[in-house]
């Protein structure tokens, strides 16, 4: 049997999104915090995940960006510390999740 | 020492050390606790999963271990080259059903590792001690672990699998590939307990051990490493040992996890057991918050399902079965398919949350199927396809 083609499919499912973390200068106890990340192939949108590191949280946060959007910011309080992760989405198929990156507030 | 000399003693010791769990335990047969964890690695079916290392259950769903099992002394991660193609599992206390592993957290400075479990067991974890290293100094504990009373239950296992030759132990012959001879007991079945006391001692005292390897290789000096003194002069650990928890115990008798064994008895990549051999001990109290990151991560990813790793588990001409693992995250599954040589015609069936699916193809056709989980806020990714083909394929 041949096996030299793959699904078609396959290609329309967007990759993994990579995004990178800078942090700007803390004014007044607040820390800005931008995430950038390089258009995913086939993908519609981003969904970026959240949650805090305390030991006893269960919560996973949310945030939906277009196909066009490329950063987010964010002002980090003192003692805020988030784990985060993105994934690139389309019609058929979502990427994969990133690797997770940590914010932390001075 | 001269080269010729220096490999005449390590492969005399090969030959004279012959393995066992921590030599001279002070207690055997007690209670397994429920927390006691064996690690097994596999390559595929489930049938050739072998142990290769402890560990302690911490949390519902999580185990931690040493990252020393990792330098893989017996050959048994070797064995699968294709580091994404292993799967781990947890055996529990007694002989228990083994837990599938559905991922694998190493700590940032590569010390310890987190197996997440597929799923809450109903075991009572074991309390983690938050003291650190040097408050530890001074402190007895024991080391936890089980043996094997039976016989080795096989007559050819040698895990230096690329040597030729033959050896002798305890009037049981072992074939291997290999001259080195080194016997030890994971593939055997282990029920009996071992308990070895010991005092956790300030390295820069008095006690402090005088194997100039332990210095040597003293991977971790920032906080996170334990020195032992056994309570039996004669007792030291061996390197089937790693990941064996140490604990200390409270005075309601209840048991607080201070340490694991980390790796031991390795030189120049031979696995040795001897006291004056190479020991790392580790104060599991170092990594709270590496725990406290992971369960973090592991709450993103249970958002949505994980890529799935889709099997054809059996072929009878055209008759194929199609089994997956269930990831908590999806609801439903969905098989996307196309004509190996017309692939302009995608197909997709939903297979709603069954795990394994029957296929019935004509001697004529074949197919590339994938699957992909999803929930009502997203999906997986696709898995990598399988190809299906008729009789005639």
């Amino acid at each position: 049997m041949s096996r030299d083609v793959s699904l078609g499919l396959g290609s329309l499912c967007p990759g993994m999104v990579l995004p990178r973390v800078q942090y700007g200068d803390a004014i007044d106890g607040r820390r800005p915090v931008t995430l950038s990340w390089l258009p995913a192939d086939s993908a519609m949108g981003y969904t970026l995940y959240f949650t805090s590191v305390p030991e006893n949280s269960e919560f996973v946060g949310e945030r939906k960006f277009s196909g066009d959007a490329t950063e987010f910011s964010a002002q980090l309080l003192a003692g805020d510390r988030y784990l985060v992760a993105m994934r690139a989405v389309s019609s058929y198929c979502d990427g994969p999740l990133s690797t997770t990156i940590e914010l932390v507030a001075p | 020492m001269k080269p010729f000399a220096f490999l005449l003693l390590v492969f005399s010791l090969c030959w004279l050390q012959q393995a066992a769990a921590i030599v001279k335990p002070v207690e055997v047969n007690s209670q397994v606790p429920g927390w006691l964890a064996r690690i097994y690695v596999s390559r595929g079916g489930d049938e050739d999963a072998s142990m290769f290392c402890y560990g302690a259950l911490i949390d519902k769903r999580w185990v931690l271990s040493s990252a020393g099992c990792f330098t893989d002394p017996y050959r048994l991660l070797r064995a699968s080259r294709n580091s994404s193609g292993r799967q781990y599992s947890v055996r529990l206390g007694e002989e228990n059903d083994r837990v599938r592993v559905v991922r694998r957290y190493q700590s940032p400075d590569a010390g310890m590792i987190l197996y997440e479990l597929a799923s809450d067991v109903d075991n009572s974890p074991v309390v983690v001690s938050k003291k650190k290293a040097d408050e530890l100094e001074g402190e007895p504990v024991v080391i936890i672990g089980m043996d094997s009373s039976e016989p080795l239950g096989h007559s050819f296992y040698n895990p230096a699998g690329e040597r030729s030759g033959s050896c002798e132990v305890n009037n049981e012959r072992f074939y291997g590939a290999g001259v080195l001879c080194y016997i030890f007991t994971y593939p055997v079945r282990h029920n009996r307990l071992v308990k070895t006391e010991a005092r956790i001692i300030d390295p820069s005292g008095p006690q402090r051990p005088d194997s100039a390897l332990d210095d040597a290789v003293n991977i971790r000096t920032d906080g996170s490493r334990i020195y032992l003194r056994y309570a039996n002069p004669d007792s030291y650990a061996c390197i089937e040992d790693m990941g064996m928890p140490i604990v200390s115990v409270q005075q309601d008798g209840s048991v607080a996890l201070v340490g694991m064994v980390n790796a031991t008895g390795m030189a120049v990549g031979l696995p040795l057991c001897s006291a004056s051999m190479a020991h790392w001990y580790t104060a599991v109290s170092h990594y709270r918050d590496f725990f406290v990151r992971a369960k973090a991560e592991s709450r993103l990813r249970a958002v949505c399902p994980a890529q799935p790793r889709l099997q054809v588990v059996h072929e009878d001409n055209g008759n194929k079965q199609l089994h997956w693992e269930q990831d908590e995250a999806a609801e439903s599954y969905r098989l996307y398919f196309a004509p190996v040589n017309g692939r302009t015609d995608i197909r997709q069936y939903e297979a709603g949350n069954v795990t394994l699916l029957s296929v019935e193809l004509q001697a004529d056709e074949s197919y590339e199927v994938v699957l992909q989980g999803y929930n009502s806020n997203c999906t997986s990714p696709l898995s990598f396809p399988v190809f299906l083909g008729g009789a005639d394929q």
